[in-house]
């Protein structure tokens, strides 16, 4: 059995912790617990017949006042940058992180999620911003942890390419 | 090819003349075939050929050489020592000569050079073996002075080890629960084992968290470069967290390990290094081929368990001698209990003997000092102990004397002070004398006056006494023995007579009439005499008879006529005169010629 560390990254209160409850424990909470440090968990998922587990670290948000600790990315195969669709900031930190995973680890797949699809009308990116992040290369996919719309889909795409 | 010497030719450079001229100097003939030759490479090789030329004068002297490859010789080590290992081995003699030699030349210089690597390295060890040291001198603190410890140095006296060698195998009471082998770099599970015993949680995701915690210390607080977390604490639960390059070893402990356990997680983090260098520094996530170290991974697991199956060995010789030891001193403390019991019996008993106060009771060096008040009276305590002890154990007796009030030495004093007679008892009870029985009057007066001086005695009880005087009965009785005598002596004298021939009136002398007077005169005599001590008063009548042969008045005369001579033969006799009256004759008896006498008393 294959084990691969991933990781969720994004500015705070953008639903990491909500994608991951949502992803494992098919649960949601309207009530926001903010991450301090970092919490693992994990899940097992089947691509194509092949077993591999997922060890999912979630990994405090970044704001203002903390920036992701570089020490919990080492190892990582992987990761989610996840995006609040009603924040602008949130796109802003989703680059800078991006920027920050390929500095430290070179090249590595990583899914930009755009969250909170369940407010999509409240959304502030616009076609520029979606644009800029599809010349990242990198696969995009709306997701509502509140619907758990594009969860599991996320999380497999993640995982066909750690295959 | 020939156009490029033509151009070599043509384009020969301005100074070359000069230069081969000077060379030119020497022998002429092989001067001039040395030009050509020269001549002709110049025309082959051109400026080339110069390039060459200076090649090979930088490459003779040294010290240009050295100058160029000082410039790449870094770049070059480098280069060589990614493609192989070769830099190192022949480096390595070197590097120890040099080392070597800077030691055997001034040592300061290396240790100065070395003190900020050694230091910190010579501290921690110091400080790690401290405080294993502080701790296990703690415990043996802790555990010197109880009754484990106690067992545990007959443990030790029993088995021939020494006492710090028990206690550290004793206290060893600990269980590695869990062994995790991390991947390093991504906190991934390589292998897991876990004891029978054990409750295990997602091991997947403790091993990810552990890594978390770890990064999170080194990055949360200011740490030295190399240093990270080698102990979680939390009750008697501890992660001992051994690092290696690319693994870390954690192991789960419950309790007390012993000193050497972080020895023991190294040797096995090097083994795993060793045999799995090339899984380690290639795992992309793969965890089977670690399954081989299993073992190894166990070997921490076993060690616990091999030493408790040598601690739970059971003892029976030891418990065989423990009960032994335990039932003589059992018997032992039974029979020193029963002899105190038999011993503080006795003392009651001693306590309880009228007339005895014990007031104290102290043991020393074995003899026991017994201190108290005894009446005189009293019986001796040793006496008394030894109805209740079968041998008493030696004592001195220290009593000091005083009266007692108890009943039975109140009678004994009563006994010796009053001294009763014969048919009088004296019963004491309540501090009530009764006297009953018949007691001469002086010891009832003596009674009288001496009860009172003996203590103890609030009444007296003197209704069952009778008093009896002896001398006035001894009178009595004398004098009732008189009356008798004076009664007999009166009969006798009845029976007396003084006898006379027919007709006579007189009494001859050597006749028995004179005779017979004298013994009536002893008679009345007697009887007199008696009579004063009974003091009577006595009147003696004389009755004078005749026989009926002459006539009543002659008769008469002749009774009249003997009375007269034998009154006057008795006052002759001695016999007081007034005693004497005449009888009227009431009392004469016939056919008799006598005189009789008869006394009254009144």
């Amino acid at each position: 059995m294959i084990q691969k560390k991933i990781c969720l990254l994004g500015a705070f209160s953008v639903g990491k912790t909500s994608l991951i409850q949502r992803y494992i424990n098919s649960l949601f909470s309207d009530r926001y617990h903010t991450t301090v440090g970092v919490k693992v968990d994990k899940k097992m998922v089947d691509v194509d017949g092949q077993a591999l587990m997922l060890m999912i670290w979630d990994i405090a948000g970044e704001d203002a006042f903390t920036s992701i600790k570089p020490a919990y990315l080492r190892g990582m195969s992987a990761c989610i940058v996840v995006i609040d669709g009603t924040r602008r900031n949130s796109f802003d930190v989703a680059l800078s992180v991006h920027e920050m995973v390929r500095q430290q680890l070179g090249e590595i797949p990583v899914v930009f999620a755009l969250n909170k699809a369940d407010l999509k009308g409240e959304w502030t990116l616009g076609e520029e911003q979606l644009r800029t992040l599809a010349q990242l290369g990198q696969p995009m996919l709306e997701t509502s942890a509140r619907l758990g719309q594009g969860v599991n889909e996320m999380f497999m795409a993640l995982a066909r390419r750690l295959c | 090819m020939s156009s490029t010497i033509e151009r070599v030719v043509r384009q020969r450079p301005p100074g070359m003349n000069e230069q081969t001229g000077k060379r030119a100097r020497g022998p002429a003939g092989k001067v001039a075939a040395g030009q050509e030759l020269e001549h002709l490479r110049e025309l082959l090789l051109g400026q080339d050929y110069q390039a060459l030329l200076e090649l090979k004068r930088q490459l003779g002297n040294p010290e240009r050489f050295s100058r160029q490859l000082a410039g790449v010789i870094s770049e070059a080590l480098s280069l060589r020592i990614a493609r192989d290992s070769s830099v190192s081995s022949v480096l390595a003699p070197t590097i120890e000569r040099a080392l070597s030699e800077s030691v055997a030349r001034d040592p300061g210089h290396l240790a100065d050079a070395l003190y900020p690597v050694m230091g910190p390295a010579i501290r921690k060890s110091i400080n790690e073996v401290l405080s294993q040291t502080l701790q296990t001198f703690n415990q043996l603190l802790e555990e010197s002075l109880s009754v484990r410890s106690l067992l545990w140095r007959f443990d030790a006296w029993r088995t021939g080890r020494s006492y710090s060698e028990v206690v550290l195998m004793k206290t060893l009471v600990y269980q590695v629960e869990q062994v995790f082998l991390i991947h390093r770099e991504t906190g991934l599970l390589l292998q897991h084992v876990v004891s029978e015993q054990a409750i295990t949680k997602d091991p997947d995701m403790v091993s990810g968290m552990l890594t978390a915690i770890q990064d999170f210390v080194n990055d949360s607080f200011e740490v030295r470069n190399g240093d990270s977390l080698s102990t979680l604490k939390l009750g008697d639960l501890t992660v001992h967290v051994e690092q290696g390059p690319h693994a870390v070893l954690a192991a789960v402990v419950r309790g007390n390990p012993p000193a050497s356990f972080p020895a023991l997680l190294r040797d096995t983090q090097e083994d795993l290094h060793r045999q799995m260098s090339h899984s380690l520094q290639t795992f992309t996530g793969d965890s089977e081929p670690f399954l081989r170290i299993r073992p190894l991974l166990e070997r921490c697991l076993i060690l616990q368990t091999q030493r408790e199956k040598e601690g739970r060995r059971t003892p029976w010789l030891l418990y065989l001698l423990l009960a032994g030891v335990m039932a003589g001193l059992g018997w032992w403390g039974y029979q020193a209990y029963q002899e105190r019991r038999q011993w503080q019996a006795a003392i009651e008993h001693l306590g309880a003997e009228p007339g005895i106060v014990v007031t104290g009771v102290q043991q020393r060096d074995g003899v026991y000092r017994i201190e108290g008040l005894r009446d005189p009276l009293a019986r001796a305590p040793a006496q008394v102990l030894q109805e209740s002890l079968a041998s008493p154990p030696p004592a001195d007796y220290v009593f000091s004397t005083y009266v007692s009030l108890d009943e039975p030495l109140v009678r004994a004093r009563l006994l010796r002070a009053l001294e009763p007679p014969p048919g009088v008892t004296l019963d004491y009870a309540d501090g009530r004398l009764q006297v009953t029985g018949r007691a001469p009057l002086p010891w009832a007066e003596r009674f009288r006056q001496s009860w009172p001086l003996v203590g103890g005695i609030q009444a007296v009880d003197e209704s069952g006494l009778t008093v009896f005087d002896a001398g006035a009965e001894r009178a009595l009785a004398q004098q009732a023995a008189l009356e008798r005598q004076f009664e007999t002596l009166q009969r006798e004298l009845g029976a007396e007579a003084v006898w006379f021939e027919v007709g006579e009136t007189g009494l001859p002398p050597g006749e028995p009439g004179l005779e017979q007077a004298r013994v009536l005169a002893g008679k009345l005599r007697e009887l007199v005499r008696m009579a004063n001590r009974l003091d009577h008063q006595l009147v003696v009548y004389l009755s004078g008879n005749t026989d009926e042969s002459g006539t009543l008045a002659f008769n008469q005369t002749v009774a009249r006529k003997r009375v007269t001579v034998v009154k006057t033969a008795l006052i002759e006799l001695g016999l007081p005169e007034f005693l004497f009256q005449p009888d009227n004759g009431d009392q004469s008896r016939r056919q008799e010629r006598s005189v009789r006498a008869r006394v009254v008393v009144f």
